[in-house]
């Protein structure tokens, strides 16, 4: 099998002792801050992104791998343990998983979240290596008209995923790609909104959005609730394992929410967050007993986390085959991969298929380099959550300082990481989800080429969106998916779901 | 006298009208060009446009229909936790990361109400070591220790 060769050359090339001990610094780091109440994958990876600037390609990328899993991981375990979910993919997993831990259970539920990622993210790789390389020479035939319309889709969707109001996170979008657009213009050189300050020039940081509107609002929200609201923790912490009745129980549902999140994993815009609501709604259907869901039930630990990590997963293979980022953690992961000379895109599989194939081993160690460090490690995070919050809000409050500066070695970027935690946060009282902003501000400036050089190539004609097949299908598919939106039934469900 | 049934609607139609306009303006100044040679000015301006336009629907909405009052906010969580950061960032270089962390620390301690003083300069103390050890010594980033750089 052609496959299986280019898996070992790909692992031989990536597991020397070097890379797999800076994997587990990775997964380590990236657990560590991941768990950190309110700091989710974004802001988690965000920061940790610059320790592998200094590396060589190979040795960044698995270092890369482990900071990602490490990231995600920390997330559940915040979401199980504390009932906070960083990001829209984890609030399903606090709902039966906040509930097994109020009952004494949490080791369980994060041994199967553990076990479940695993697998999850195994077979999600395997789906990358089977079929990103024959999805790059599709990929080739897609023109500026055809990714202009994929990330039109991938915008909707954010908005029909996104809490709340539906035309509230289409402004959201929408303000995302202006700030986006802020900078020099690449086609004419000009300055583009940036109110003569120099420190604009080169367009808004990503880093001080991120950490600005998902770190310091979260801190600031957090001090607001009175005391008794705040984070608390079940101190019951009894075994670890699951149960063999537990196990019967999770891997039929870990095996389901799999096979539905590596399929909705390549969707742009937002798979992840849909893999997880999916796989909860059919667990629930499928049980005998629903109504022991929302108490507790492991399969809705087991079927959730398991989707969303192959989603997770899945969802490199628009980046790796169209050079398209579909959510904000794979744009970071994409800058991380630029940096290092690795233009993600089909010519990077026909050009540089070592580099391919040597990613791919990457995400396969660290994987198993996520479980093999985390469950014995279970207890610290657990009593690291239990620290009381007037000492973890500063932590995170400095590491987002110097996380910023650290990165830009510019002042200024910290006063832009105040200037947008203050918007993030008076967006957050008017009731509009910063998420979809995110997704638009990375998208914008690509928007914009593709829109210049489809009307460019039609003349000015509009039409041309709706002449090529590939451009029409995504185009209607954006439309069928704004419809749903705005139906009734459909609406009710969404509202269901997004409940807490 | 019109009543507002929705602030948080209102309240964010209003901010929405507020960046899209602003974005029109200021892309007045950039060449619109045509659609067949898109000047700098055609996305941003058209953006900006539709932003506007839900501004209005929003708001609009904000008066017709029913919606959640606004949460309450408290001045003292958002001010000094804004204000500890934005010290940090600018004294970083003006006195070091030493002596900038001691000054953030204070600061962000009193998000809460009545701050145990000891306790928050030995925490301070002990988390601008860890800071310090992680980024000058782990990482070999240039911030100063003591002093302007």
């Amino acid at each position: 099998m052609e496959m299986l060769d280019h898996l070992v050359t790909g692992f031989s090339a990536a597991l020397t002792l070097q890379n797999v001990l800076f994997c587990l610094l990775g997964c380590l780091l990236g657990t560590l801050i991941g768990v950190l109440p309110g700091i989710g994958p974004i802001p988690t990876i965000a920061l940790l992104l610059p320790i592998t600037f200094g590396m060589d390609p190979l040795t960044a990328m698995i270092m890369l791998a482990g900071i990602y899993y490490g990231a995600q991981y920390g997330g559940s375990t915040t979401s199980i343990l504390v009932n906070m979910p960083g990001e829209a993919s984890s609030v399903i997993t606090c709902i039966d998983g906040h509930q097994m831990a109020k009952q004494g259970r949490a080791g369980p539920a994060l041994a199967t979240a553990a076990l479940g990622s695993l697998f999850a993210g195994c077979v999600g790789t395997l789906f990358i290596a089977a079929f990103a390389p024959p999805l790059s020479a599709f990929a080739q035939k897609f023109n500026s008209p055809d990714y202009f319309s994929l990330m039109v889709l991938g915008l909707v969707m954010a908005v029909v995923l996104a809490h709340g109001s539906v035309i509230k996170a289409v402004a959201m979008v929408l303000i995302g790609i202006l700030l986006g657009l802020v900078g020099t213009d690449v086609n004419t050189g000009l300055a583009r909104y940036t109110l003569g300050i120099s420190g604009l020039w080169d367009g808004i940081e990503f880093l001080p959005i991120v950490l600005g509107m998902f770190g310091i609002v979260e801190v600031i929200r957090n001090l607001e609730k009175p005391a008794g609201e705040r984070i608390t923790i079940s101190t019951k912490f009894r075994d670890l394992w699951p149960t063999r009745k537990d196990f019967r129980e999770a891997w039929p549902a870990a095996v389901r929410g799999t096979a539905l999140g590596s399929i909705l994993g390549i969707l742009p815009g937002g798979g992840a967050v849909l893999a997880s609501f999916a796989s909860y709604t059919m667990e629930k259907r499928l049980a005998k007993d629903p109504s022991r869901f929302g108490k507790g039930a492991i399969e809705g630990v087991a079927g959730p986390e398991s989707a969303n990590n192959a989603a997770a997963q899945t969802s490199f293979i628009p980046l790796l085959t169209l050079g398209l980022p579909s959510n904000a953690v794979m744009a970071l992961i994409m800058g991380g991969l630029v940096i290092h000379g690795m233009q993600p895109g089909a010519a990077m599989m026909t050009a540089k298929p070592d580099l391919f194939w040597a990613l791919v081993a990457s995400m396969f160690i660290g994987n198993v380099m996520l479980v093999v460090i985390n469950l014995p490690m279970l207890g610290i995070w657990v009593r690291l959550l239990g620290a009381p919050y007037r000492f973890m809000y500063p932590t995170i409050l400095m590491l987002c300082v110097v996380g910023v500066y650290a990165t830009t070695a510019e002042p200024f970027q910290i006063v832009m990481m105040v200037i947008f935690a203050a918007f993030g946060y008076v967006l957050l009282k008017f009731g509009c989800e910063p998420v979809p902003l995110v997704l638009g501000f990375i998208l914008g400036p690509l928007m914009e080429v593709n829109l210049r050089r489809s009307l460019q190539i039609s003349r000015g004609d509009p039409t041309i969106f709706f002449d090529r097949p590939i451009s029409a299908t995504l185009l209607a598919i954006a439309a069928g998916m704004i419809l749903l939106a705005v139906l009734p039934s459909f609406r009710r469900t969404r509202e269901e779901a997004f409940k807490e | 006298m019109i009543r507002i049934r929705s602030p948080q609607d209102l309240g964010a139609g209003l901010l929405f009208l507020a960046i899209g306009g602003a974005g029109v303006l200021i892309g007045q100044d950039l060449a619109f060009g045509t659609a067949r040679r898109m000047g700098p000015g055609f996305f941003p301006t058209i953006i900006s446009a539709l932003i506007m336009l839900i501004g209005v629907l929003v708001a609009l909405r904000g008066i017709a229909i029913a919606g959640p009052p606004l949460e309450r906010t408290p001045v003292r969580p958002l001010v000094m936790v804004l204000l500890s950061v934005l010290a940090l960032g600018l004294l970083l270089t003006e006195i070091g990361l030493f002596p900038a962390a001691l000054v953030f620390v204070l600061v962000a301690a009193h998000a809460r109400r009545r701050p145990a003083i000891v306790e928050t300069l030995v925490f301070g103390l002990l988390m601008t070591a860890a800071i310090v050890a992680l980024f000058i010594f782990g990482l070999s980033k240039p911030l100063p220790l003591f002093g302007g750089a």
